[in-house]
């Protein structure tokens, strides 16, 4: 689910889920894909995606389920919110008792419904977390960072951020392009925690755009150094054009 | 027997009625005794006669009469007086003013003595002012506010004034009653001192005094311009006793501090021609002027502000040159500090009176600039280093605590307290191992200090190396007493020129035991060492681990020296101090022949020495003063193909030689030329802001940002001052390590997670 910037991707360890490799450009749907033609009324069920060592659905079963559904896994983030309402808890992975919420969870669009490709493909754009109240999406932003971390590991390596951070977080902060050109500053094995990450987002909504930066008070921030920094940066920025 | 008849007593009517006539008659018998009052002549009358006219006069309802008569009396002689007054010439002008003042009192009280009854009776009921007091208003109308009199009396007044100030003498009599005069004049509102002459007083000095100070002070130097002013202020404030009314005082004073202190404060602290800052530098001689000029500005307090602060921006000045051109040289520095302290010492506790304030400021100053540098603190210790190695010999207990004393008020002013302790450690360490401490009473002595200041913590492990060596001494004592116990075993001295050794040879050995906790950290490198020093080493091992079973000892040897027996020839025999890793070298020698050479890398491979420390001592054995072996290559360094051999021809004049190690650049740099935090300083500081933070966060289970880092800081202020931002680095070190997280309802707030 996290596009890699650039090819050269670095896989961690050996149970490792397979990437895609470079961005596709977002096109959900019209893309000739002979997969796509499948059954309609094909059964969501567990065994078709998940992985027979693993036991999980993997990044390749949801990629699978993305084919049949007609949209781009690497860029459509309601494919992440589907997982999020399924309430994954491993990164990467899903396990049957998660993927049995597919009936149960109110959030989707198979609840109460047939079990099939065809229903969840018709309620499809339920799932976009445009929808999400600032409350609400907290907790969507949060899963997006958990969902694609490697493994066990606390961060996110620098280019997962760089393509996950404007994907995710979309036209709710006016930061993002400023952040975004802020981090390409930082080294490749620079890696963002979970608290840089969420703090993102609360600071996108306490703080105004540059270059004012309203509610932002450099004396007493209790924002991580990374956002400090990442103002200083912006103000530098301004200073020298 | 009165019965029934009352006694009435009916009152004595006389005259029941005074007409006109009568009356003007007893008004004139009035007006003429008035008139001989005026002449002087008052003597010829009768008090008492004339008190009864008027009080007849009153009583018959002839009080308008008396008193419009009087009126006009008075003023009519007024009048005739101001004649004469006008006309008198400026210079007597005063005086005659004077003199008609004090008539003018003197009849005026005989004449309200004899209209008394009328002041009480009449003139309350009429509404009408006393006759003294219409004496006043005449009095002053007539004369004193006539055209021709008013300002010329005025302009006198002040032009006598400014020939006093300009040093002549006056008439103070006359002053004093002309202006007792004008006090007396007001009443019913008005001031007529007020406004006839104190206002232009005061407009007058506030001039004079402008003028005079701007042309004393361009012309002359400051100090002389505190005398003067001094003066001046003096002179002025007698003025008032003097002839001026008492009300004028404060006004007075207001002008004269502002005029010649306020308005030309600024000037006086920067002023090249010995201003403050001048007379700071060279305070021992300029205690005085020092002095008058604090006392001079007490007087105006705003001001004294400012010679504080300028107190504070010479001292801090002073000590960051001072830091500048000294701090290479640390014991001077320190010297050249506490004699700077002195100074500024001398001048708060006499200049400033011991005032609070110039107290705080000094010690801003000094807070200021010695923590600007981390060197002060490595200085501070470099200098307890001397003092305890050779500066405390011969010195008597109460001239150690003095020396101490002074150390320990500069220790004060540190901040990073924690940075003093790591020099600290390191010098001590240095000093015990070398017993280079003249007494160990002072080490004491000087620790007992360090833990009232800091508590008992800071100096636990200062103090453990002191109980070190202790404990090594004794452990000493016993293990000779228990190698007495033991069959003697044959000791066999080594030597350079390479004899056979002996299988059961041994060496007297002298152990210092460490407890490692307490000792700054030594590299744990060993290497090999000769077979006589491991058995001794051996001997003492199995002793020690006896007695305190379950320790385990390392042997350091990288620190620690032997002295070695060398025999170059059969005549020049001497006795070295070498280090051990030199032991290990030279008794490589013993086991070859006189002439046989050594290379680089057979004496790396036998005595596993690490490369550079093994070259910077063996280049001390080769130093052209203790050229004890001869090395291949010329030149000071070594080359990795370098072979050595024993210098047979080693001479001395000494028996005893220390062999002096050489200084490598690359090594350890002197402590006090690097100027920033060492490294375990940093590492310590982490540990214990991340500690204070988990501690305070169990504690109140939550704290918003703010009120953890002020608390952070407010602990561990006492050991070190912790920068917000290395605290909040620890706390996202913390947040990322789940020890604490945010709260998702106040991103400012942090939750304690169990």
């Amino acid at each position: 689910m996290a596009p890699k910037r650039k090819a050269a991707a670095k896989p961690a360890s050996a149970k490792k889920a397979k990437k895609p490799a470079p961005k596709k450009p977002a096109s959900p749907r019209g893309k000739a894909k002979p997969a796509a033609a499948a059954a309609p009324t094909q059964a969501l069920d567990f065994a078709t995606y998940a992985d027979p060592e693993e036991g999980f659905v993997t990044f390749e079963g949801l990629e699978v389920l993305a084919d049949r559904l007609g949209i781009d896994a690497s860029s459509d983030t309601k494919l992440l919110a589907l997982c999020w309402r399924l309430g994954a808890e491993k990164p990467g992975a899903l396990s049957e008792e998660e993927w049995d919420r597919f009936a149960s969870s109110p959030h989707l669009p198979t609840h109460g419904k047939p079990l099939t490709v065809q229903t969840l493909k018709a309620g499809w754009a339920s799932l976009d977390p445009n929808f999400l109240d600032n409350a609400e999406f907290r907790p969507f932003f949060k899963f997006c960072f958990e969902f694609n971390r490697e493994g066990t590991k606390r961060f996110l390596e620098r280019d997962t951020a760089l393509a996950l951070l404007p994907l995710c977080i979309e036209d709710r902060s006016k930061h993002t392009l400023n952040f975004l050109e802020f981090l390409e500053t930082k080294p490749e094995d620079f890696k963002i925690n979970r608290d840089q990450w969420c703090s993102f987002l609360d600071f996108s909504l306490a703080v105004g755009p540059a270059p004012e930066f309203d509610g932002w008070d450099s004396e007493e921030s209790s924002w991580p150094i990374l956002i400090d920094e990442y103002v200083e940066f912006v103000q530098e920025k301004l200073k020298e054009t | 027997m009165a019965s029934g008849r009352k006694v009435v007593i009916k009152p004595f009517r006389a005259h029941c009625q005074m007409d006109k006539e009568q009356a003007q008659q007893m008004w004139r018998v009035l007006v003429s005794a008035v008139a001989e009052i005026y002449n002087k002549n008052a003597s010829v009358l009768s008090f008492e006669e004339l008190y009864r006219n008027a009080y007849n006069l009153v009583l018959h309802k002839h009080g308008d009469l008396l008193y419009t008569g009087i009126q006009e009396t008075v003023r009519t002689r007024l009048r005739s007086v101001m004649e004469d007054v006008i006309r008198s010439p400026d210079d007597q002008l005063l005086s005659q003013v004077c003199v008609q003042w004090k008539e003018h009192q003197v009849t005026m009280v005989m004449v309200r003595d004899i209209l008394m009854y009328m002041d009480r009776t009449y003139v309350p009921q009429s509404k009408k002012m006393t006759v003294y007091d219409l004496g006043l208003w005449a009095f002053r109308e007539t004369i004193v506010r006539h055209e021709l009199v008013r300002e010329r009396l005025r302009k006198l007044l002040l032009a006598n004034i400014r020939s006093e100030r300009l040093g002549q003498l006056i008439d103070h009599n006359s002053m004093r009653c002309a202006l007792n005069m004008l006090t007396e004049l007001g009443g019913d509102g008005s001031s007529i001192y007020e406004e006839d002459f104190e206002l232009f007083f005061l407009e007058d000095t506030c001039r004079f005094y402008r003028c005079e100070s701007r042309l004393f002070l361009s012309e002359h130097s400051c100090p002389d311009y505190l005398r003067k002013i001094e003066s001046r202020i003096t002179e002025e404030m007698k003025r008032v006793p003097n002839y001026l009314h008492a009300s004028t005082r404060p006004k007075l004073k207001h002008i004269v501090e502002h005029e010649l202190i306020s308005a030309h404060a600024s000037t006086l602290i920067g002023s090249k021609k010995i201003g403050f800052s001048t007379l700071l530098k060279e305070s021992e001689y300029k205690m005085d002027d020092l002095r008058r000029m604090y006392a001079l500005f007490l007087q105006a307090p705003a001001t004294l502000d400012m010679l504080r602060t300028a107190l504070y921006e010479h001292a801090r000045t002073a000590g960051r040159l001072l830091i500048i051109d000294q701090i290479k040289e640390p014991i001077g520095f320190v010297r050249s500090l506490l004699a700077l302290r002195t100074k500024y010492k001398k001048v708060v506790y006499i200049a400033f009176q011991r005032e609070t304030l110039a107290q705080k400021k000094l010690k801003e100053a000094f807070d200021s600039f010695l923590n600007a540098d981390i060197r002060c603190a490595s200085s501070l210790v470099a200098y307890i280093d001397e003092l305890m190695r050779t500066g405390f010999k011969g010195s008597t207990e109460s001239e150690v605590e003095h020396e101490l004393d002074k150390v320990i008020v500069i220790f004060r002013y540190l901040q990073d307290k924690d940075i003093f302790e790591v020099f600290y450690k390191q010098y001590l360490a240095k000093r015990l191992l070398n017993r280079r401490s003249t007494s160990s009473e002072a080490e004491r002595q000087m620790l007992a200090k360090l833990k009232s200041e800091c508590g008992y913590q800071y100096t636990t492990k200062l103090e453990g190396m002191l109980t070190d060596i202790r404990f090594s001494r004794n452990t000493m004592e016993k293990y000779a007493a228990h190698q007495d116990r033991l069959p003697p075993t044959s000791e066999v001295r080594s030597n350079a020129s390479g004899s056979e050794s002996d299988t059961k040879e041994s060496c007297d050995m002298e152990v210092t035991v460490l407890t490692s906790g307490y000792w700054p950290p030594q590299s744990i490198v060993s290497c090999a060492i000769p077979s006589h020093a491991a058995a001794a080493a051996g001997d003492f091992q199995s002793f020690y681990l006896e007695q305190h079973s379950g320790r385990k000892l390392t042997w350091l040897t990288g620190s620690g020296t032997a002295e070695l027996k060398a025999s170059f020839s059969a005549t020049a025999k001497h006795e070295l101090n070498v280090s051990t890793y030199q032991m290990c070298i030279l008794s490589q020698f013993n086991k070859l022949n006189c002439r046989a050479e050594l290379s680089l890398q057979e004496i790396i491979d036998v005595t596993k020495i690490p490369h550079i420390e093994l070259k910077r001592h063996l280049v001390s054995l080769c130093t052209p003063k203790h050229r004890i072996l001869q090395k291949k290559s010329k030149g000071k360094g070594l080359s990795n193909d370098d072979s050595f051999q024993v210098n047979e021809l080693f001479l001395s004049k000494l028996k005893r030689i220390r062999v002096p190690l050489v200084a490598m650049r690359e090594i350890t740099p002197h402590p006090h030329q690097t100027d920033h935090i060492p490294a375990a300083v940093q590492e310590d500081r982490r540990h214990l802001c991340e500690a204070t933070v988990v501690r305070i966060m169990k504690a109140r289970k939550q704290a918003k940002h703010n009120d953890l880092i002020a608390e952070v800081t407010r602990q561990l202020n006492q050991r070190f001052y912790p920068q917000p931002q290395s605290i909040k680095k620890c706390i996202e070190s913390l947040l990322e390590r789940e020890y604490l997280e945010r709260s998702s309802q106040d991103p400012r707030m942090y939750i304690y997670l169990a």
